[in-house]
């Protein structure tokens, strides 16, 4: 007697042409559900570009964490035969430079982490993995704006408080010092444009989801009642 | 700030427009919308109601055994519009 299930599930399902040596497959992906995939997938790559550049801010991070580092060392050596008001004046405009590598580090963080949840390896949900990065838009571009400040104050300090003695009695030490210097300036630069490039994309996509959400909210006129039923 | 208000809103609406597209065709039952976005029948009854309204959804019965009958819900093709409106981040869409 043949089976009803069966049956019903032949209507429903009709068999697919099989291609030799692949699996069988019930469904054919309907348009709606390939739409979802190409957009999923173009959020995705939206979300890897703004990953690839966050790394520019990596590599800052690697080379100034080394200036860093070969500061200190030279910090120490000069601190045995220098007086710490001038150590301070002259080293510490590199503690600026280790701020603004934090900063770029928990900047990698936030970006990475919306990267992963927009992979094929995260949640899945575009929904959620889309308002947590809107969430986090405001502390990105505040993030951004410090950076930035601390650059300015990095250079203010550079043009106007460090200067080179004359006849200094460590000129190797002051010509290894300046050339840090001339690097860390060129470094910081150049991460300010970038950074600058970076806050405008990210003030015009929190204006164009602000955009895009106030007319949703036209077009649905019980959304009022709708926000309440959640409270 | 009018978007700020009514954010939770607009991510559940968000929210069922996704399962919506990534069921297809075949649509989905609004039972399972509402165990899949986590909401209660009365709240998914009401933002069902409006979001059909506005027309980003449609619901069609259908026959469910002998006597009975169920609502599948399907996206319209501006309910996919909107929900790509939602996830727009790149500067092509002009609003």
């Amino acid at each position: 007697m043949p089976d009803p299930n069966e049956e019903e599930k032949k209507e429903r399902y009709p068999p697919t042409t099989r291609i030799p040596n692949d699996p069988p497959r019930e469904f054919s992906p309907s348009a709606a559900q390939h739409d979802y995939r190409a957009l999923q997938s173009r959020y995705h790559t939206i979300s890897q570009k703004s990953k690839s550049i966050q790394l520019v801010g990596t590599i800052f991070t690697i080379i100034t964490l080394v200036i860093e580092l070969l500061i200190y060392r030279l910090a120490k050596r000069v601190g045995q035969i220098s007086d710490r008001i001038q150590i301070v004046r002259f080293f510490g405009i590199f503690g600026i430079l280790f701020f603004i590598s934090i900063i770029a580090f928990i900047q990698l963080v936030v970006i990475s982490r919306w990267n992963h949840q927009t992979s094929d390896r995260g949640s899945g949900n575009l929904t959620q993995a889309h308002y947590r990065i809107i969430s986090q838009i405001s502390l990105i571009r505040i993030l951004l704006l410090i950076t930035l400040v601390l650059i300015l104050t990095f250079f203010y300090i550079y043009r106007n408080y460090i200067y080179f003695p004359p006849n200094s009695p460590y000129p190797v030490l002051f010509r290894i010092y300046r050339s840090l210097l001339r690097i860390s300036a060129l470094l910081c630069f150049i991460y300010a444009v970038f950074e600058i490039g970076q806050l405008i994309t990210w003030t015009k996509r929190q204006n164009k989801i602000k955009k895009i959400e106030n007319q949703i909210a036209q077009e649905i006129p019980g959304l009022d009642e709708l926000s309440r039923l959640l409270e | 700030m009018a978007s700020r208000k009514y954010r939770s809103a607009l991510i559940l609406i968000q929210s069922i427009l996704e399962e919506l597209m990534k069921s297809g065709q075949e649509g989905m039952v609004k039972t399972q919308i509402y165990k899949n976005v986590g909401i209660k029948t009365a709240v998914g009854e009401k933002y069902m109601e409006q979001l059909e309204s506005a027309e980003y959804l449609r619901v069609d019965e259908e026959q469910w055994g002998k006597e009975r009958q169920r609502h599948r819900v399907h996206i319209t093709p501006k309910g996919k519009n909107r929900f790509e409106w939602f996830i727009q981040l790149s500067n092509e869409l002009e609003v």
